[in-house]
């Protein structure tokens, strides 16, 4: 949800909203990681096993997202979270 | 060896995801831990903070490479964010979690509908 509130409520560009999101959400996921991690609720094991592979992922998405108008990623982002919103309700 | 198999490419696949959409890549984390690796909702949620953290820092290091990071923003957002869990999981247990989903759907729905005029208008 952090990029289209950026997009709706500050005016970014989408681009720079979702870089914006991804650092964000880098604290988020630290703050969370600690606090979780320290009540052993985390499986680092597991996390790597997914987590590696997305970092890959991460990066080809990004350099993906950069060969894409702002206009059709704002529109991709509009799909996507209709695709969420179907995804709640069912 | 299959499901290490099935986490590397649905890891991979999460990743695309979150880079190109700017997000954590938890909605495909979650399910692929529980659904592969069966670990409890709660374990699943913790684990994949965990696994979020590298992919986020490859997508913001990538994108802040083309300029796309307004990081005084992400360290605010970061902290509001951080505290707003803690309020809003209190809120949100206290109201029916089948009211929640929808009123939370229909938010989504009203801001993919500003997108897409915002798309429409440029």
């Amino acid at each position: 949800m952090i990029v289209p509130l950026l997009i709706v409520l500050c005016r970014f560009q989408p681009r720079l909203a979702a870089g914006t999101s991804l650092a964000a959400i880098g604290l988020i996921a630290l703050a969370g990681t600690i606090v979780y991690g320290f009540r052993g609720e985390v499986d680092y094991g597991y996390a790597a096993l997914v987590g590696l592979p997305a970092a890959v992922g991460a990066v080809f998405g990004t350099a993906l997202q950069q060969r894409i108008s702002q206009r059709t990623l704002t529109f991709a982002f509009a799909l996507f979270l209709v695709v969420i919103g179907v995804a709640l309700l069912v | 060896m299959e499901e290490v198999l099935a986490a590397i490419v649905l890891g991979l696949l999460a990743g695309v995801m979150a880079g190109f959409f700017g997000v954590g890549g938890g909605l495909l984390f979650v399910p692929t831990l529980v659904l592969v690796f069966e670990l409890a909702q709660l374990e699943a949620e913790a684990t994949s903070l965990a696994a979020i953290l590298p992919t986020v820092i490859a997508g913001a290091w990538t994108q802040q490479r083309y300029g796309n990071v307004e990081w005084r923003t992400a360290a605010i957002l970061g902290a509001i964010a951080v505290v707003g869990v803690e309020v809003g999981a209190r809120v949100a247990t206290a109201l029916d979690e089948d009211i929640l989903r929808r009123l939370f759907a229909l938010l989504v729905f009203a801001v993919a509908a500003q997108l897409a005029l915002r798309a429409l208008r440029s």
